[in-house]
């Protein structure tokens, strides 16, 4: 189970439980390791035990510490940086990062080209204006980046699927 | 005294068989499975759930097939059990590919049935991670009579408990048919695959050539077909989506839904949400955005993202409560509505009134898809599955259309007529039969007949603008009551909220009968 | 003895809870408030009663001297115990309870009035003949005046808001030219924060210890001091860290003893009559030089009843009631060993800035004897309408060393989650070398900059530790 921690810099870094072992009705002992940019950055046990309404953690089983009580904190800090706490799962909300081929999504007609080639593009900028179904349905570019390759015209009539232009992202 | 004898060696002995169970098919197969890049039955159940929270049901189960032998592995290649995830009780098997593939057979099958008896009888949702060849031909017809017994559970739980199947290896054959009984198919990129019969069978028959994974993978099922709710990309992925899916869903029907907590206030800064919809109504826009806006913590879950994009459905909650999302998507065919789309929102909305989640409708519809491959792929049909699903739907349903709404789409789209509760319109709506320049053309047929060039354009011109002012807005219809209220789009937010309290105990009476005829 | 009087606690946070504790020593009736804006107030737990103040804002409530006289006519109070800060220091709130014959626990309204002022306090120390920081005597009304008195005195110079405190409204000049660009810059900025724009002019002392005296007096003419304490250690001219006694004065008996005389000299000059501070400033040199006098109870007096083992609370109050503080004599009050404060304030250990949070969790694991003056609990929302400050970790050892021994221990088992706290920055300091050997003087934040070597790697083991302990929860453990 993955707990996710993200700063306001968007620094991610994974909380990967990979074991539960539970010892006793006392003490579990938990495999944790971290991840940050694919890249597992720290791999440590640890163990938890149950002592008189308390919660003591200990890394090699011997030497323990007490937990103050927290019931799943929306947030966790490191000395000065506060991350946000996502426990079990990332929530996948805004997305839409389309890089590289502008496809048709329908058939249609190319009315202007609104880049050249070698063009440095933002992110939402648009590139091409292409009437379909009655819309004038402005084509932009999915992130940032330079124009690569432009493969239609304006007056071109499209079909569905065709690829009109290539953005090399930044 | 022998060892078996004494208390010690007893307890020894439990322990021996627990931890050979969990060896499966034996070291060698489980290392190929990880180099496939896919985590062994076992594996993949202790990173689904909650932790240390799984109690393994029928852990020594072996088969009594004489065909083969002696050679029986603990368990018949399924784990099943029950366990929490986010603290909600599940009821789960996990088909182990190091077991003869996973292959299917009677006792396999038997452990299947007995854990979704379990799933139905205590209202716990049930969730099945497929990896398996397919049945064992060792076994004959008793490993199809397994699946048998699968599918008949899978229909008697439909819209009981929420089913939940993860793709996570080969499902192939007749074994498809229990994912496709299931609300929800989660399929994992490149390492499952799912057909009816294989490439080597198709090559004989028709001669196409084609690849297991671009017959049957992730993509081809998430995109071409519809069969996969979810592609994800690598199996951890997966398990995240899974829990997130429950977050959204009640563990049963008749269940009082549990509030999703939040920090997400109702009354906040909407402007964002103003520009969304351009003055222009040839200019399309992201539906999405406007989603975002009126939901807690911009957070969506989409189900069949990749599928008939022209329609998004999903779920999400507004102030605590969970709700489902339908909502056109006019940067996509301008929204239409056509066979993939009609189909994917109606199942979605029965999924919805099946286990009484409140939907939100988002409606901004030019109309049906024209051509020959739609009317003769039976629009016709499967658009008035929508429709259907819509009407027979007794959960509280809201409705904002936030441009066009025209003709008959008008009507599918949760209108007031087919007992939506609350119609809302933001100033942009249009409501009408059809859009200006359709309209002009057939009702002004005879003003405009023999003009021609700059006097034609014109005098279209001030026709269309005639009809604009008529009919392309929601006075109209809030004239006559089919919109209970047009609305400024940053109100959405409060408006649904407060709407989704008064509706919380909506009760409506249906006629009795054994079933409907929904067009299938 | 006196009857049981009621007694209202017109503060909040961890000093409310400490009169109260006091109040309900004496037998006398805590009377507490909350406000709108901190519903679920923490020092209520130790109150008598409570009453609420309508209002979220510290003008609509604890500064709102009309409806606090309502509420002592309407709940019949006895007397009123302002704690620090707030109304602590103001005559007319003071005076107006005196009016209306409510007892004020604090000094009479006139000792309030000349220490307010500097420049006018200052006068009045020169006058018993306290030594003052050279300087003009009294506000400095141009440019001009002001660099003929640097030039008397000798560079470097303060140029100080007569109305000024926290550290606001000054300015340190090394020469003319300086005095020049400054002078109508603090003057505009006096002004606008104190509503008053005299300046004076002082000698700037370099490496300067922050040197204060405890004294106590009853209604019957007796003062008493408690020794001093070092308050040094500060940031943006705020106290994070004190001690009792003097690490500089050390065992200069002869100098603390003056130190201590003048200041008790000098609260027999105004007539004082409750528990006060004598603030001095002492340089290297070891002369020292009055500062100013904070008529009110201080933030750190825990460790000066450390030291004592006096409660200065529970004196405060028998005094304001005119009884007996039961004390023989000024020889009769010793002191041992030596007690170490540290403000646990909510902000961040690098910047220093206050950072608002909720609180998670909380646990302490502390060595014996150590006393955590707060307002802490899970689940308490720390917002910037209040003081960043949320607990006082105060710790004693029979000498120094075992006093930073024993406040290292305990920092280590403050558990604070949720929140970003200083904490951090205590360790360091409590392990700094400069600090260990008791060598600081006021620019110790500023010299060596101990916030800079704050280790903010990622602490991967305790934040494994802590999401394990919400598993094991989960799990039933």
């Amino acid at each position: 189970m993955r707990t996710y921690l993200i700063d306001n810099d968007k620094n991610e870094y994974i909380i990967d439980l990979t074991k539960t072992r539970a010892h006793s009705a006392e003490m579990v002992e938990f495999e944790f390791r971290t991840i940050k940019d694919n890249q597992e950055l720290n791999k440590e046990t640890v163990f938890i035990r149950k002592l008189a309404d308390q919660y003591f953690a200990s890394t090699d089983g011997i030497h323990w510490n007490k937990l103050a009580r927290q019931d799943s904190p929306a947030l966790m800090l490191n000395v000065d940086k506060v991350y946000k706490l996502y426990h079990g799962y990332k929530p996948s909300s805004a997305g839409g990062d389309q890089g590289g081929g502008l496809f048709t999504q329908m058939p249609g007609k190319v009315v202007k080209i609104m880049a050249n080639v070698g063009d440095k593009v933002e992110k939402g900028q648009t590139l091409l204006i292409l009437e379909a179904m009655k819309m004038e349905n402005e084509i932009k570019a999915g992130a940032a980046g330079t124009v690569k390759a432009i493969h239609v015209k304006a007056g071109d009539a499209l079909e569905n699927g065709i690829l009109m232009m290539e953005v090399e992202p930044a | 005294m022998t060892q078996t004898q004494t208390l010690e060696g007893k307890r020894e002995l439990l322990l021996k068989l627990r931890h050979a169970s969990e060896l499966g098919g034996g070291e060698a197969k489980i290392k190929k499975q990880h180099e496939q890049g896919k985590y062994t039955a076992r594996e993949r159940i202790e990173r689904l759930v909650d932790p240390g929270s799984f109690l393994e049901f029928d852990r020594f189960v072996v088969h009594r097939n004489p065909n083969l032998g002696d050679n029986k592995y603990l368990g018949d290649g399924v784990i099943t059990g029950i366990a929490t995830i986010n603290g909600q009780k599940v009821a789960l098997f996990s088909q182990d590919f190091t077991c003869w593939g996973g292959a299917l057979g009677a006792a396999h099958a038997k452990k299947i049935c007995k854990i979704m008896d379990f799933a139905l009888e205590n209202r716990i949702p049930m969730i099945g991670i497929n990896d398996s060849g397919g049945a064992r031909i060792q076994e004959g017809v008793e490993g199809l009579a397994g699946y048998g017994e699968i599918f008949y559970r899978n229909v008697k739980c439909s819209g009981v408990i929420p089913q939940i199947s993860l793709i996570m290896g080969p499902c192939a054959g007749g074994a498809v048919y229990s994912p496709a009984l299931t609300d929800f198919i989660f399929m994992v990129d490149k390492t499952s695959y799912m057909f009816v019969t294989g490439p080597d069978v198709i090559k004989t028959v028709t001669h196409e050539e084609v690849t297991k994974d671009e017959l049957g993978g992730a993509v081809a099922h998430s995109e071409k077909s519809g069969v996969a709710q979810f592609k994800v990309a690598s199996e951890d992925e997966c398990f995240e989506r899974v829990r997130e899916l429950l977050s959204y869903i009640p563990s049963a029907n008749f269940t009082k839904a549990t509030p999703k907590y939040t920090s997400d206030t109702i009354y906040r800064d909407n402007t964002k949400i103003k520009e969304v919809v351009p003055a222009n109504p040839k200019k399309p826009y992201d539906m999405k955005e406007i989603i975002f806006d009126i939901v807690d913590d911009a957070q969506f879950l989409e189900v069949h993202k990749d599928y008939a994009k022209n329609i998004i459905v999903g779920f999400a909650s507004v102030g605590g409560i969970k709700i489902g999302i339908v909502a056109n998507q006019p940067a996509v065919l301008a929204g239409v509505l056509d066979i993939a789309s009609s189909e994917k929102a109606a199942r979605f909305v029965r999924f919805c009134d099946a286990f009484d989640i409140p939907i939100l409708t988002l409606v901004d519809v030019p109309g049906f898809l024209p051509g020959t491959v739609q009317e003769f792929g039976g629009i016709i049909k499967h658009g008035s599955k929508l429709l259907y699903a819509y009407s027979e739907a007794t959960v509280p349903m809201i409705s904002i259309i936030t441009r066009k709404s025209y003709g008959g789409a008008y009507l599918v789209m949760a209108s007031k007529h087919i007992r939506t509760d609350v119609n809302l319109a933001y100033p942009t709506a249009e409501i009408a039969v059809m859009g200006a320049e359709g309209a002009v053309n057939i009702v002004y047929r005879g003003e405009l007949e023999g003009l021609t060039g700059k006097a034609y354009d014109e005098k279209k011109a001030q026709l269309i603008a005639d009809y604009e002012e008529r009919f392309a807005n929601p006075y109209r219809a809030a004239e006559l009551g089919f919109m209970d209220a047009v609305i400024l789009p940053e109100e959405t937010r409060k408006r649904v909220y407060e709407y989704l309290i008064a509706l919380k105990n909506k009760k409506q009476e249906k006629p009795k009968r054994k079933h409907g005829n929904i067009q299938l | 003895m006196s009857t049981q009087k009621r007694i209202l606690i017109i503060n909040r946070g961890e000093i409310a809870a400490r009169v109260a504790k006091a109040c309900r020593e004496l037998g006398h009736v805590a009377v507490g408030v909350w406000t709108d804006n901190e519903v679920q107030a923490k020092h209520l737990e130790v109150c008598d009663e409570w009453v609420r103040l309508p209002g979220s804002t510290n003008q609509e409530t604890y500064l709102n001297i009309p409806n606090i006289l309502e509420v002592c006519k309407k709940y019949k109070i006895d007397g009123v115990h302002p704690g620090y800060g707030f109304l602590s220091e103001n005559t007319e709130f003071s005076q107006a309870l005196v009016d209306n014959g409510i007892t004020w626990i604090g000094p009479h309204p006139e000792a309030v009035r000349v220490m307010g002022d500097k420049a006018v306090s200052k006068e009045f120390a020169l006058k018993v003949g306290m030594p003052v920081v050279p300087g003009s005597t009294g506000a400095v009304p141009t440019v001009e005046e002001a660099i003929k008195i640097a030039e008397k005195i000798k560079y470097p110079i303060l140029l100080k808001a007569v109305a000024g405190g926290g550290g606001r409204g000054m300015r340190v000049c090394n020469n003319e030219a300086e005095v020049r660009a400054n002078f109508e810059v603090v003057q505009r900025e006096a002004k606008s924060a104190f509503k008053n724009g005299d300046l004076l002019v002082e000698k700037y002392i370099v490496n300067p210890h922050h040197i204060e005296v405890q004294i106590l007096a009853d209604k019957k003419g007796n003062v008493f001091h408690f020794f001093e304490r070092e308050c040094s250690i500060q940031r943006r001219h705020q106290k994070i860290i004190e001690e009792a006694p003097s690490p500089f004065i050390g065992n200069d008996e002869e100098l603390r003893q003056r130190v201590c005389n003048s200041a008790v000299k000098l609260a027999k000059a105004i007539n004082y009559d409750s528990a006060g501070t004598v603030e001095l400033i002492m340089g290297e040199d070891k002369e020292f030089y009055f500062l100013e006098m904070n008529t009110r109870i201080q933030v750190e007096h825990p460790i000066t009843e450390e030291i004592t083992g006096i409660d200065l609370i529970v004196c405060m109050i028998q005094s304001a009631f005119g009884d007996d503080l039961g004390i023989p004599g000024q020889e009769w009050i010793k002191r041992t060993g030596h007690a170490i404060e540290c403000r646990i304030c909510a902000e961040d250990p690098i910047t220093m800035l206050p950072a608002p949070g909720v609180v998670t969790g909380c646990e302490t694991n502390f060595p014996q004897g150590t006393r955590f003056d707060n307002c802490l609990y899970k689940g308490l929302v720390v917002t910037p309408d209040f003081d960043p400050m949320v607990g006082k970790l105060v710790v004693k050892g029979i000498i120094r060393d075992v006093a930073v021994r024993k406040m290292r221990a305990a920092l280590d088992g403050l558990l604070v989650e949720g929140l970003k706290t200083n904490i951090p920055l205590h360790k360091v300091i409590m392990n700094e070398e400069n600090f260990i050997k008791g060598h600081y003087s006021t620019n110790y934040i500023s010299t060596v900059k101990p916030q800079e070597r704050v280790d903010t790697s990622m602490n991967y083991v305790d934040i494994y530790k802590k999401l394990a302990g919400i598993e094991a929860r989960r799990m039933g453990l």
